[in-house]
């Protein structure tokens, strides 16, 4: 059954459909789908780099853009694996007063997943810079 | 898992691999003895990163 490409919010072809109530999820969207693209390009210029030879500049440039539109992706896959592991008591959206009692009651150790990803998406914003910085292959 | 029946495990895969890949890579720059260990990273990054591409587009604009 082919995926439908509609839903409530509007067709899928509508970039602008979550800019109104989600716009974490439009930047999310927007980079993504720009991302489809540029890593087919960003894949095949470092083949040309190992086999042919490419500016080890150009490269770099080229992987520093990958980095740019790679982010929103890696923010929203940390914390995916938070919302997993928390069982949705960490980025859930949910009410403070619940959030507060189910921590106490059932889950006192669900505290540490913001702090993971936290942690995760600081290293990847580290990385960019030490990117910029030392880029070598 | 169902991802592996259709696929989806390699995007899934490409989608976390590929972004730990580059960071390996660029932490491991300042080490010249690591060059052909970042050679390694680059090129399954690239794999990686085209097999990412195709599946994207194959989910989001053509639909399977």
């Amino acid at each position: 059954m082919e995926k439908k490409t509609y839903d409530m919010r509007g067709h899928q072809a509508n970039i602008a459909r979550l800019f109104v109530f989600d716009k974490e999820g439009f930047v999310h969207m927007l980079f993504y789908r720009i991302l489809i693209f540029y890593s087919v390009v960003y894949g095949l210029a470092v083949l040309v780099f190992l086999t042919y030879g490419l500016s080890p500049l150009l490269l770099k440039a080229m992987t520093a853009v990958l980095w740019i539109f790679f982010t929103p992706q890696v923010y929203e896959t940390a914390k995916g694996f938070s919302l997993i592991g928390s069982k949705g008591l960490a980025f859930g959206h949910l009410s403070e007063e619940y959030i507060f009692l189910a921590k106490n009651k059932y889950h006192k150790g669900v505290s540490i997943f913001p702090t993971v990803t936290t942690v995760a998406f600081a290293m990847w914003i580290i990385g960019f810079v030490m990117m910029l910085l030392w880029w070598n292959i | 898992m169902s991802a592996f029946k259709n696929g989806m495990m390699f995007f899934y895969g490409a989608m976390a691999g590929v972004p730990l890949l580059l960071w390996l890579v660029a932490m491991l720059s300042p080490y010249p003895q690591y060059h052909v260990v970042r050679l390694a990273f680059i090129a399954l990054a690239a794999v990686g990163s085209i097999v990412f591409g195709i599946m994207g587009y194959k989910e989001v604009f053509s639909h399977g």
